[in-house]
């Protein structure tokens, strides 16, 4: 019988099993750490929140806002991202996590990543993030997925942001030949946007829409799952253009 | 977390990690990659586990972590940087020749080519009913499905594989008929 053979080979694959690359009593200490560190990140985002609030008030009061829409960029955005070049990875390798001042911009995307997938994408409701926000260096990105509720269909937030200017290169689909170009356009601030599908067999049917800022953020907005897809280009496009997806 | 559900994590992650490895190991052929995995279920599992413990469910729980995360990895823009040949043999066998230790490399090699021709599902199907042994039930819970998908998941993958064996027969009977 195929199955008994099968399950033989799996056994046999086994054999040479190495010692645990671990110890699992320092992955509970990590954890530990890990909620620590959370709850400390959350505390101080929700502090600096408090402090800008209050910084943006008295801009406006006394005059010097130039009108509301700015501000959550001016709230969130970095001046200026590192343009510096990356060193290519070993085989195997993996970029390192986390990058300089990672930790506040990973909570403040922990909150606004379901909160912006409601906002965006009518009728879909997500699951809290079993990760959260993982962001990794060289270059910087963060990103994370989110399982809609009641459905099979998955949304995954990603962003990159390596340059100061326009990133074309940082398109990870470009020359993915299971992702199709359905369309490209330039946004009325100049954002460079990129539509692909997913038509390979590995994953389920997809949908993403890259926006390529000419700040040279790059924000990746997808929805996966089994057709039809509970939103399309135009809602995955204001979920990737919010102000709030930014670093 | 209370000290006692701390201590019972502890114990658990010592005791399920290298079978959980094991499981990841045929999931995604790769030793490194298969203690990554086990490390981000156990980090998971323990944000979740007072909730996991009282319900008396944590290997089943812990299972469905280690599927998921799994199947997210390969979603990840760092994946295609890896690999996931599971070939090469991680520790020397001394004790074995090297025509007993060719062989093994082989049939494990054959073993993960065949496993990363499937669907991930299809291939978590397989792992899940013919290593882990569990019931269709048990592996749809696990996967997060149906029972009928669970059974189509594996006829189908079953179906692969021994299309694949077929294959390989006739080019082995063929080269010794050369």
């Amino acid at each position: 019988m195929i199955e008994n053979h099968l399950a033989d080979r799996m056994r046999a694959a086994l054999a040479d099993e190495p010692p645990l690359g671990f110890d699992p009593d320092e992955v509970a200490d990590r954890a530990n750490q890990l909620r620590r560190h959370r709850r400390s990140s959350l505390a101080a985002v929700g502090a600096t929140g408090a402090v800008l609030t209050i910084a943006v008030t008295a801009v406006v009061m006394s005059g010097g806002g130039g009108g509301d829409s700015e501000v959550g960029t001016q709230v969130t955005t970095a001046t200026t991202a590192p343009d510096a070049a990356c060193p290519s990875l070993p085989p195997g390798g993996r970029p390192p996590l986390n990058f300089p001042g990672s930790a506040p911009i990973v909570a403040r995307l922990d909150e606004a990543g379901p909160r912006l997938i409601v906002k965006h994408l009518p009728g879909v409701h997500v699951q809290p993030s079993e990760t959260g926000m993982i962001a990794y260096d060289c270059p910087p990105n963060v990103g994370t997925l989110y399982r809609v509720t009641g459905s099979d269909q998955t949304v995954m937030l990603y962003l990159i942001h390596a340059r100061a200017a326009l990133d074309l290169a940082n398109d990870r689909y470009a020359e993915d030949q299971s992702y199709r170009l359905a369309g490209e356009d330039t946004a009325t601030d100049g954002a460079r946007i990129r539509t692909y599908e997913y038509s390979g067999t590995e994953f389920s049917p997809a949908l993403v829409v890259v926006r390529f800022g000419l700040d040279g953020m790059v924000t990746e907005a997808y929805l996966s799952g089994q057709m039809p897809l509970m939103a399309g280009r135009a809602e995955l496009l204001a979920l990737a253009s919010d102000p709030e997806l930014r670093f | 977390m209370r000290r006692s559900d701390e201590d019972e994590f502890r114990e658990f992650a010592r005791g399920h990690a290298a079978p959980l490895r094991r499981s990841a190991f045929l999931l995604c052929g790769d030793w490194h990659l298969a203690d990554d995995l086990v490390q981000t279920t156990l980090i998971k599992l323990h944000g979740a586990w007072p909730r996991v413990v009282r319900r008396h469910q944590p290997v089943s729980y812990a299972r469905k972590i280690l599927l998921r995360t799994w199947l997210d990895e390969r979603r990840r823009p760092w994946r295609r940087a890896e690999r996931h040949d599971g070939t090469v043999p991680e520790v020397a066998d001394w004790a074995a020749g090297p025509a007993t230790r060719q062989e093994e490399a082989s049939l494990r090699a054959e073993l993960f080519g065949m496993l990363s021709a499937l669907p991930p599902r299809q291939r978590a199907a397989l792992v899940l009913r013919y290593f882990e042994s569990l019931s269709v039930s048990e592996a749809a819970a696990a996967l997060g499905c149906s029972e009928g998908t669970v059974k189509s998941q594996t006829a189908r993958g079953l179906a692969a594989i021994r299309a694949r064996l077929d294959q390989a027969g006739k080019t082995e009977l063929t080269r010794e008929l050369s």
